[in-house]
């Protein structure tokens, strides 16, 4: 059995490790404050998500009624940005529109993410043919512009909440297996690994315990930009048509069907077009803000 | 009161503090510092890294990485002229040309895309007004100057295909380009092998001797300076705790922090037991120790060094040092 | 840097041929019967025409059979036939793809001539308003959905002011709006991009050694840190290509633009299978050779590479 001193050796720079992603996360959270574009872009995601996941309850009308008889009505009270060209709330189909994008967004990222944290970390750690041939795979994929391969998953497959979550989510995460595997490269000529390999830890717990956890503060910056994205890319397919269906409330499909009747009714594209604007904008300013939060140099 | 004569000063830095904003507080990197160089000599300015001396270096420059450093007082004098005072017009045009600066790492110091020619080449046209032939052929004078025969062929490599040698004897050309009367070489030998920090050296004091140009060696080696220096100024935390003619300090080191910087001049010609260093850490300057600066770290502390700050007092003739042991009022403490 | 150029060659062929199997996999994916699909649904074609016809197309052969003739066709330059108009599609793309394409430089011109400049002052003014300004614009500029400023860029310029053309093509007026439409992202991305590069670079020691020079600011930017800058940039654009190339998709369906991503949209709605999946290939595949071509001029400006 090892001698307890050298235990205690290799425990602390495990420890260190560990406080090392620790502090990272710390950091990131207290030089964010300082930046008042990153506050702003927090303060509108998490006002933004609670409105989506509170949308049934503050919805002031019910996004799916029509009303015929008042078609394309113009802001006023009560309804704050009129009527779509069913007589529609619009606001109240904005916010349960907050709730599809987001939800959109998150799945397509999660996916996405744990697909590309799995291969980045398996493909950097190990090295050899496993990494040759994942990165050739991504390398394909990464071939086509993202949207033109999503636009062709989609025209195969039909348009569907769930069909949009999985084509993003393929041609989203080789972007992120990429970034991770640079990552996992740089941490493996780190001490505390070769530390925990002289202890005798196999390759599968170093990757679980030591090397994915590590990876966790460019994720979070990864994670945040990417919802900007996919909200975009999610906002496109619905444009097309190819994305979520109507009578869903979507803020891409929104503009679609409010385009023809752009000049009586420009608040019914409009207001779409301004809410993803803006709620894209926040995620990049709170991803950004977390990116120059990592970034060692630019700390104090 | 020390006299100067002043016909012979090329350079005389008078108080100059050059603090920092940091966002862990305000930085006193350069704390009051008083220097002088005369034409002609090799004055060494030693202390450990982070002491403000490149700090005092880019201050003389005006080099400053602003908007966080910035010069709060003090006078430059370079030949009588503030130089403080000038625009920036005014201190581009001795920049390069009558004071040049050679800095540490000559890798980095180098543009990477552009040939070691062409940066030389654009040294030497940003003050002169030469024909692009000309300039060229000096150019490749001026690597023959620094110890570079084939310069011909230098002349048109990326400085990535050099040798860490080479390159910094290319830094070298560039700073001599139009025959500067001051040369500020900044830990010019650092990231260089033994062997060839030796030839840098010599190449720096030739330089001296052939054109009468006068240096400014910042270093952490006390083993060069003595090498090297006619005049030494030791600095700590900020302000200069020891200043004399060279064999003075060494014959006779007189503050505490001096002592031990000689002592743990790692030295191979005899055998030491154990390879001695100073106490303690770097100091802080943003929070510097009330009293001599030197106290937590200082082998021969008393009470009076934690309260009182020592003015530079003199030991022997231009031998001055910053410590209460050498104030008539408090040696006692000493005996 | 010959060996440089045949490497990346050879590199490249393995790629276009996993982007041909993906292709394919999307292909023989299509819902129904392939062989209505590629004959036209006509629902009144007898039985013996279907089995002709799919002994014909190939479809009676194992996958990876299906997949070498379908290789070969490509290789030919025989993409299918338009299932609407009959027409072979490569000619629907020949008519389209240089109008995407004209688009595309304009746009990418528009955004290289805003971007650089703006990143460029944003950086040597640093923290001050205007590089506040700059920031938060460039960011907000690629936060938009091309679609919907091209939808605000018709109402105002087209409807409202009446100063431009709302749709088509022809003159260099057709093409203003949908150039801003599909350019003005990517200005923004170019922007931050070279902000940021330009910062980083200006921290180097190579510039301050450039200032002890005596070098005058004008100088040291344009000639030292833009010229390092240009490298990494360079890249970027040619990865942004493609989002240029997928934005051309909503923005031509937008502007009624005759270019390729009009023709692929329009044939989704028809259900035209063999154009989609054309466009797709000849898509994906201008992508490779422009980041080809991008990795040759990379090899060329930085000496670091073309001496390895």
């Amino acid at each position: 059995m090892f001698d307890t001193s050298e235990n205690t050796m290799w425990n602390s720079k495990k420890e260190e490790a560990e406080e090392i992603s620790v502090n990272e996360l710390r950091t990131m959270l207290l030089t964010l404050r300082r930046s008042r574009t990153a506050t702003f872009g927090f303060i509108y995601v998490i006002t933004i998500i609670a409105i989506a996941i509170l949308s049934p309850v503050i919805s002031p009308f019910d996004p799916y009624v029509q009303n015929l008889s008042k078609r394309l009505e113009p802001p006023s009270f009560p309804h704050v940005l009129g009527l779509d060209e069913f007589g529609r709330d619009v606001f109240s189909r904005l916010i349960n529109g907050a709730t599809i994008s987001l939800l959109v967004g998150l799945e397509v990222v999660l996916l996405a993410l744990l697909i590309g944290v799995v291969v980045g970390t398996v493909s950097g750690y190990y090295g050899g043919k496993v990494d040759m041939i994942f990165m050739r795979i991504a390398d394909v994929f990464l071939a086509f512009p993202s949207l033109v391969l999503a636009i062709g998953i989609m025209a195969v497959v039909g348009p569907s909440i769930f069909n949009v979550v999985l084509s993003l989510a393929v041609v989203t995460w080789p972007h992120y297996a990429r970034v991770i595997r640079s990552q996992t490269i740089t941490l493996k000529k780190m001490d505390f690994i070769t530390a925990a390999i002289a202890m005798g830890a196999s390759k599968k717990r170093i990757l679980i315990t030591h090397i994915i956890p590590n990876t966790v503060p460019p994720v979070i910056v990864l994670a945040t930009l990417g919802m900007g994205s996919a909200i975009l890319a999610e906002a496109g397919l619905s444009f097309l048509g190819l994305g979520v269906t109507p009578p869903t409330p979507s803020w891409g499909s929104m503009i679609a069907s409010g385009r023809d009747y752009i000049l009586q009714a420009p608040h019914v594209v409009i207001a779409p077009g301004l809410m993803i604007t803006i709620t894209v904008l926040a995620f990049n300013l709170l991803g950004d803000g977390l990116r120059d939060a990592l970034d060692p140099r630019l700390r104090g | 009161m020390r006299l100067l004569n002043k016909d012979n000063v090329l350079l005389e830095v008078k108080n100059l503090k050059t603090y920092i904003e940091t966002s862990a507080g305000l930085v006193k990197a350069v704390d009051d510092v008083s220097f002088n160089i005369k034409k002609g000599e090799i004055v060494g300015l030693v202390g450990e890294s982070g002491c403000g001396k490149t700090m005092v270096a880019l201050s003389i420059m005006r080099l400053l990485p602003e908007p966080h450093a910035k010069i709060i007082d003090g006078n430059i004098y370079f030949n009588g002229l503030d130089i403080l005072k000038l625009s920036e017009d005014e201190m581009r045009s001795i920049r390069g040309n009558k004071i040049s600066i050679v800095f540490q790492d000559p890798l980095t110091a180098l543009n990477p895309i552009m040939t070691v020619g062409e940066q030389i080449v654009e040294a030497i046209l940003s003050h002169q007004q030469l024909d692009k032939k000309e300039a060229w052929r000096r150019a490749i004078q001026l690597l023959r100057i620094v110890g570079i025969a084939d310069g011909n062929v230098i002349v048109n490599q990326y400085p990535f295909r050099l040798s860490g040698g080479m390159r910094q004897r290319v830094m070298i050309a560039i700073a001599l380009a139009c025959n500067p009367v001051l040369l500020i070489a900044d830990e010019p030998t650092t990231n260089l092998d033994v062997s060839i920090q030796a030839q840098i050296l010599e190449l720096i004091y030739n330089i001296r001797n052939t054109s009468g140009t006068s240096v400014l060696l910042i270093t952490h080696n006390l083993g060069l300076v003595a090498w090297l220096c006619d005049k030494v100024y030791v600095m700590y935390a900020g302000k200069i705790v020891e200043e004399g003619p060279c064999e003075n300090i060494f014959v006779n080191p007189s503050h505490p922090y001096t002592k031990l910087l000689l002592r743990s001049i790692p030295d191979v010609s005899f055998v030491r037991e154990k390879l001695e260093t100073i106490e303690g850490e770097v100091p802080n300057l943003i929070k510097v120790p009330k009293g001599c600066r030197f106290n937590p770290r200082c082998p021969h502390v008393r009470d009076c060094c934690k309260k009182v700050e020592p003015d530079l007092i003199e030991v022997s003739a231009n031998h001055y040092a910053r410590c209460l042991m050498w104030d008539s009022t408090f040696n006692v403490e000493w005996r | 840097m010959l060996a440089y150029i045949i490497k990346r060659l050879a590199l490249a062929v393995p790629v276009f041929l996993g982007v041909s199997i993906i292709v394919f996999v999307l292909m023989v994916s299509t819902p129904g019967d392939p062989v209505l699909v590629r004959i036209g649904l006509d629902p009144n074609v007898s039985p013996e025409k279907v089995e002709s016809a799919r002994r014909e197309l190939g479809l009676d052969q194992p996958i990876h059979i299906q997949y070498i003739k379908f290789l070969e066709k490509l290789l030919q330059g025989d993409l299918g036939y338009n299932i609407r108009t009959g027409r072979p599609v490569v000619l629907d793309i020949m008519e389209t793809l240089p109008n995407t394409m004209t688009l595309a430089v304009t746009s990418l011109l528009l955004a290289i001539t805003i971007g650089i400049p703006a990143g460029i002052i944003s950086a040597k003014k640093q923290y001050s308003k205007v590089d506040d300004f700059v920031s938060v614009g460039s960011l907000l500029a690629a936060s938009m959905p091309n679609f919907w400023l091209a939808l605000v860029l018709i109402l105002v310029f087209s409807y409202w002011l009446k100063l431009l053309p709302i749709s088509g093509y022809g003159t260099p007026l057709h093409l203003i709006l949908p150039t801003i439409a599909l350019g003005g992202a990517l200005a923004g991305t170019i922007t931050r991009f070279t902000r940021s590069n330009l910062l980083e670079i200006i921290r180097q020691d190579f510039i301050r050694t450039a200032k002890a020079k005596g070098l005058k600011d004008r100088v040291v930017i344009f000639k030292h840190a833009l010229k390092n800058a240009y490298i990494p940039i360079i890249t970027v654009i040619g990865l942004q290509f493609g989002t240029l190339l997928a934005g051309a998709f909503f923005v031509e369906v937008v502007f009624a633009y005759p270019g390729i991503g009009r023709l692929a949209v329009q044939a989704i709605l028809q259900k035209n299978y063999p154009v989609i999946q054309g466009v797709i290939l000849v898509v994906s595949i201008s992508f490779v050779l422009i980041n080809l071509l991008i990795d040759i001029i990379y090899a060329y400006i930085d000496p670091r590479v073309r001496y390895e």
